[in-house]
């Protein structure tokens, strides 16, 4: 399953249990991030016993919409008690910077940087 | 409401300024095609970004301005008048000053918003905001919550009404750099 444009990808690997998202998400509000979120929300449904992993380490850019967006996908995963494990890269700023909110909503989000 | 309100902090826009870049875009080109926004910002980035040693300069740069402009568009009045964009560069710090009108009946939950960045814990802010799922951004303001939480961006708003008695706010903001 993959939504692909020429700004961002979004990959969804049901076997491996990991969604990856690269590129540039900004787009305009909780509206245009809805297909994303479907996405998500499927990967989440599919995925038991074992954690759902988000791979953002090529993801260069996210806006607040989407930061928004994530959170509350964030949220609805900690109403199913699911885990879930975010890749994040080091070297990308806004990863630095933000991811942490994830884990603030729910404890059981585990990041790990490379 | 006051006609003039202010809120957030004191930034000094003009002292010991070495360069500066201006300009005007029309909130309907962003509302056509919204990745507009975010190309002004890699360009603010681009321009600017070669001042500072740091290679997460420019990363940083036009996350910033793009929530900002992202923010005047959603924020503007009338689409086919200019919002003013205004990037000063002090020392290793970029100031910017974006000005648009606002629609009446947006001042209020505006300054609002505004108010909580300089009243509320902006951790359980942005908590608060995400739960309470918001599905209008303005109301929510975690864009500007996530700037000044994450990015430690000085802002100052200042809403005024200018000779035709229309509503507008200037916002001013401040990033360090390294």
């Amino acid at each position: 399953m993959k939504i692909k444009t020429d700004k961002y990808t979004i990959e969804y690997a049901k076997n491996d249990r990991i969604v990856k998202m690269e590129g540039t998400l900004r787009l305009q509000g909780k509206d245009e991030y809805r297909d994303i979120f479907e996405l998500l929300t499927k990967a989440a449904n599919d995925t038991t016993g074992l954690p759902l992993i988000l791979d953002m380490r090529d993801l260069i850019f996210l806006n607040s919409s989407g930061i928004s967006s994530l959170s509350l996908f964030i949220v609805n995963m900690r109403k199913l008690d699911k885990d879930i494990t975010i890749r994040g890269n080091e070297a990308i700023p806004w990863q630095i910077k933000s991811l942490k909110n994830f884990k603030k909503l729910y404890g059981k989000v585990e990041i790990i940087f490379s | 409401m006051e006609k003039r309100v202010v809120i957030g902090d004191s930034i000094d826009f003009n002292g010991d300024i070495e360069t500066t870049l201006s300009m005007s875009f029309l909130p309907l080109d962003i509302f056509d095609n919204w990745s507009r926004a975010g190309s002004l910002s890699d360009f603010i980035a681009e321009y600017f970004g070669s001042y500072f040693e740091s290679g997460s300069s420019h990363n940083i740069i036009s996350t910033v301005f793009n929530e900002f402009i992202e923010n005047a568009v959603k924020f503007t009045k009338n689409n086919s008048q200019p919002i003013m964009l205004v990037v000063k560069k002090r020392r290793n710090t970029l100031l910017s000053r974006i000005t648009n009108t606002l629609p009446v009946h947006r001042k209020t939950e505006f300054v609002r918003v505004c108010n909580d960045l300089y009243n509320e814990d902006l951790d359980e802010l942005f908590l608060k905001r995400i739960e309470d799922g918001s599905e209008d951004k303005r109301k929510s303001g975690i864009g500007l919550i996530l700037m000044k939480k994450d990015y430690q961006v000085m802002t100052n708003f200042d809403f005024y009404e200018d000779s035709n008695s229309s509503n507008n706010v200037a916002v001013t903001f401040k990033m360090d750099l390294e």
